[in-house]
């Protein structure tokens, strides 16, 4: 050990110097975990900033352990480290950097110290990656959100939108993709925007697959639920799922693609037949507290249903058509859905009569002018984007290389032309 | 052959035929639509017959075989059986003036018709189908219907075995002859001899009720000559012998036959053909196309065919049907301008003023109209199936015209002009707001429909905000995916070396691997 940590110190000032310490330092990979009750030690002796990438290596031996006698140590030690870490000699070997924040992950949710790695991962996804590309260390923070029930915490994270993905840089892998997109989508289900939820799920459903894989399934089944809680209606499968796994979701998925039927048909004994059907399997999968979620729904998407039809309405019509137990019941969900504006009425206690109203949104505010003005900008962006991704294909010689074969044996039917 | 040996034949042919026609007819009863049971019994049903049916084929029914099916396809039949239709009253329909403008096989099948639907009816109409069946040669459906209804009829309860010796009889002796007038004309080989002996047995055995083996020759009388027009009537004879067995598959095939040299045909014949097609697509629901073809198939003169319809049946057939598919503006355009429809339809007036009362708003007469001639179409045996859905219809774009001039309505006029109950017409009414057929509200208070006025200006920002979302999204997973592929990053199989610890493992329960394996 002491043969290492010398050459730690003396190789870390240069950037020359780095590459041939993490040459060296590969190398030696395997046989620091030999050593590990010397490891405390000599990260003791390594101010972290400056020797970032030799403490890397030290620290990642040591946190590849399965236990620890001392967890909250080892999870100080992460913390220290991300917050203090040299972006540029981490991200001479990123993978190691991941793997730490995977480990750290793990440790803290075992310890029950998941919240305590909010903030050090939130600082590690800034340090490494330009912003708005995806790294494995987006998904971690996601877990440890999630598994410390700290939903809004992500929302800054999430909300920057998050969709550049470069290999080369981040190492990335597609559980990684997968991960972060179902990890955002389950927290926006905790934070009740279903919306945003069903957004998620689609993308984790839609991503580019030869195989299913289970996190993909798991986004299908939470991707039908919220969907319906956001829009009431029946979700069909993405479109741009891909192809070989379309059929396999379906036949795996029975049970919720059932569900979904018996919602359509807004019949609220069906869906309790189909609840009570499967109610191992949803227990299973961890979904019933959703399928109760829209179970409740249903209730709300009928009144609103009646908000269509109707401009005044007795509380008796509607409890008798919701075949609720009594206008109390009524009273109470229309009185939530008025709070939570999904419904726009008044209840006249005396008469028992609902009036309704149209919604009052005139839409002619400054706040709304803005708001058009900062998504026209959004859009306009994005439209840049996709000339680029466009031009970029074009240019690229494969592309033309095919196109022109293409042509030669086609006999020159195609006369496209690319800008 | 001797005698005997020809009847043994006889009544094997007879039996097997049963199986085929009864099969056919529970294929097909499903087709015309009788309105029995859910639609996933409908398949069950056909995809049995049709295993049933291949079974027979491949293996060559066995005397076994032959009694479970039969037992199987008589209980099917009992559970299909047509029942009388109740809450109409039918005393308004006189089966004699109705009867009157058809001939030959179609008589004896819409008396039956009538016979299971009209309770009050079902007397005279048995009695008037025997009356029929026997100018035929159906000694099977004469014996069948006699056993099954003989508790209904009292005078004619005991077959007339005189009849069915006679007919017998007489059936064999013409099957001989026919049979050597063909055989001569094939050994002449005398195309025009033969195309008329396979003519004369088509007739035959349609006239004995076996349609597979008319449908047999008929087609191969068509085969035998080239002339449009012999073709067309070859063709119009098995088409008449495929809509008795309800053989729709074959009712297609012969019109399309048919139709190919249309430009060299009569006009009559090719509004004959139209109307038949028309029939066909009323029996696979398709209302609107029906509606068309009964309309253009009219030409200068009124024409008919009774052996499957009449004269009055174009027209009311054509005015039903578009009534109910039609919007107001095709409905003028295709009834109200046509000329030539318009003959048919003065031959119905009662269904001419439907048409007009509805056109000029007049909704009382309107809804009495209609209401009155109901038992009629319920007892028609194309029809009678998709009167309750037809008629809903037509309500329902009564109500959406009745409304459409008003921004504030009041129901109670609203009911009695259409002869409802308060109520009744409230639950109408909200159901097709609901289905946004009708643009309102309903205020439960005070009874009033009001019309909405739909805020133009905040529907389009709505739509405009909504769209914008929409695109960054789609646009948001195009450049993702677009990514993901530009990386080489798809999920991909794991392979079989991979089993414990592999990254791509962890997530991977060996359920779902097998799962997997299994879809491969």
């Amino acid at each position: 050990m002491e043969k290492v940590l010398n050459i730690i110190l003396q190789y870390s000032d240069t950037k020359e110097e780095r590459k041939q310490l993490k040459n060296y330092l590969d190398k030696i990979d395997e046989q620091l975990t030999n050593f590990i009750g010397q490891l405390d030690l000599v990260m003791k002796q390594l101010p972290i900033t400056k020797y970032s990438l030799g403490y890397m290596y030290l620290l990642a031996a040591k946190a590849s352990l399965k236990r620890f006698q001392n967890p909250e140590l080892i999870l100080m030690q992460i913390q220290t480290f991300l917050l203090q870490c040299d972006p540029s000699q981490v991200s001479m070997s990123i993978e190691k950097f991941f793997f730490l924040c995977r480990r750290f992950v793990t440790i803290a949710i075992r310890e029950k110290f998941a919240h305590g790695t909010i903030y050090p991962l939130k600082i590690a996804i800034e340090k490494i990656g330009r912003s708005g590309e995806l790294t494995p260390t987006h998904a971690y923070f996601l877990q440890a959100c999630l598994a410390s029930q700290n939903f809004s915490a992500a929302l800054p994270i999430l909300e920057s939108d998050v969709f550049e993905i470069d290999t080369k840089h981040t190492k990335i892998k597609i559980k990684d993709v997968l991960l972060y997109f179902y990890y955002g989508g389950m927290i926006y289900t905790g934070l009740k925007k279903y919306d945003e939820a069903t957004y998620y799920f689609e993308l984790a459903v839609t991503i580019p697959a030869d195989t299913l894989s289970s996190i993909m399934l798991e986004s299908y089944r939470r991707y039908l639920l919220t969907s319906i809680l956001s829009t009431g209606k029946a979700p069909l499968i993405p479109q741009n799922t891909s192809m070989s796994i379309q059929g396999m979701l379906r036949k795996v998925c029975k049970p919720y693609e059932e569900f979904v039927e018996a919602f359509k048909s807004m019949d609220i004994e069906r869906v309790g037949i189909c609840i009570s059907t499967y109610m191992e399997v949803y227990e299973k999968d961890k979904t019933f507290g959703l399928i109760k979620l829209v179970r409740d729904n249903l209730v709300r998407r009928k009144i609103q249903r009646l908000t269509k039809t109707y401009i005044t309405l007795s509380l008796e019509y509607v409890s008798q058509q919701l075949n609720m137990n009594s206008t109390q019941e009524a009273e109470f969900y229309l009185l939530d859905m008025i709070e939570q504006g999904e419904v726009f009425a008044t209840i006249d206690q005396k008469e028992g009569q609902i009036s309704f109203h149209a919604d009052p949104e005139p839409y002619d505010s400054v706040r709304v002018s803005l708001e058009l003005n900062e998504k026209i900008q959004e859009v306009i962006g994005l439209a840049k984007n996709l000339d680029l991704l466009d031009e970029k294909i074009s240019t690229n010689s494969n592309f033309i290389h095919k196109m022109v074969i293409k042509e030669l044996q086609g006999g020159g039917n195609k006369t496209e032309e690319n800008d | 052959m001797s005698q005997e040996n020809k009847i043994e034949i006889e009544k094997e042919i007879e039996i097997e035929l049963e199986k085929e026609n009864e099969k056919t007819i529970e294929i097909e009863k499903e087709g015309s639509g009788e309105e029995s049971k859910g639609e996933e019994e409908k398949e069950q049903n056909t995809e049995k017959e049709k295993e049933k049916g291949g079974e027979e084929k491949k293996k060559g029914p066995t005397k076994e075989q032959l009694e479970k099916i039969k037992k199987k396809v008589q209980e099917r039949e009992a559970a299909n059986e047509p029942k009388f239709i109740k809450g109409v009253d039918f005393s308004s329909f006189d089966i004699e003036d109705y009867i009157e403008g058809y001939r030959g096989h179609t008589r004896m099948d819409r008396l039956l018709f009538i016979a299971q639907r009209s309770e009050i009816h079902q007397q005279k109409a048995l009695k008037m189908f025997l009356e029929e069946v026997k100018k035929t040669r159906n000694i099977q459906k004469y014996r069948k219907i006699v056993e099954k209804y003989s508790d209904v009829l009292q005078d004619e309860k005991s077959l007339d075995q005189k009849w069915i010796d006679k007919t017998l009889k007489d059936s064999a002796s013409t099957y001989d002859s026919l049979e050597s007038n063909l055989k001569t004309a094939k050994e002449n080989v005398n195309q025009k001899g033969i195309q008329e002996g396979n003519m004369q047995l088509g007739h035959f055995y349609f006239d004995k009720g076996d349609l597979k083996s008319a449908l047999k020759y008929y087609s191969r009388a068509k085969e035998a000559t080239n002339d449009p027009i012999e073709t067309a009537n070859c063709c119009l004879d098995a088409i008449k012998t495929a809509m008795e067995g309800k053989s729709y598959s074959h009712i297609s095939a012969y019109l399309n036959t048919a139709q190919k040299k249309s430009k060299e045909l009569e006009l009559e014949t090719n509004g004959i053909l139209k109307t038949i097609n028309g029939l066909l697509q009323l029996t696979s629901r398709e209302f609107k196309t029906a509606a068309h073809q009964f309309i253009n198939a009219p030409g200068k003169k009124v024409f008919e065919y009774p052996e499957i319809f009449t004269s009055m049946d174009v027209g009311i057939y054509g005015g039903f049907l578009s009534l109910a598919t039609f919007n107001r503006r095709e409905l003028k355009r295709n009834i109200l301008d046509n000329e030539y429809f318009k003959n048919y339809l003065e031959l119905v007036p009662e269904m001419r003023d439907i048409i007009y009362n509805y056109y000029e708003s007049k909704y009382a007469d309107f809804v009495e109209g209609l209401e009155k001639i109901k038992p009629q179409l319920l007892l028609d045996q194309y029809l009678s199936s998709h009167v309750e859905r037809l008629y809903t219809r037509i309500r329902e774009k009564a109500i959406i015209q009745y409304f459409s001039p008003y921004l504030t309505l009041d129901m109670k006029k609203m009911a009695k002009d259409f002869g409802t109950t308060l109520e009744l017409i409230e639950i109408e009414v909200s159901n097709l707001i609901a289905e946004d057929k009708l643009a309102g509200k309903i205020d439960q208070k005070n009874k009033i429909i009001y019309g909405t006025r739909i805020n133009k200006r905040s529907q389009t920002f709505q739509e405009v905000l909504s769209f914008g979302k929409d695109y960054r999204r789609k646009t948001r997973a195009l450049l993702l995916r677009a990514n993901l592929i530009q990386n080489k990053m798809t999920v991909k199989r794991p392979r079989k070396k991979v089993m414990m610890g592999g990254e791509n493992m962890n997530f991977m329960n060996l359920q779902l691997l097998n799962l997997m394996r299994g879809f491969n």
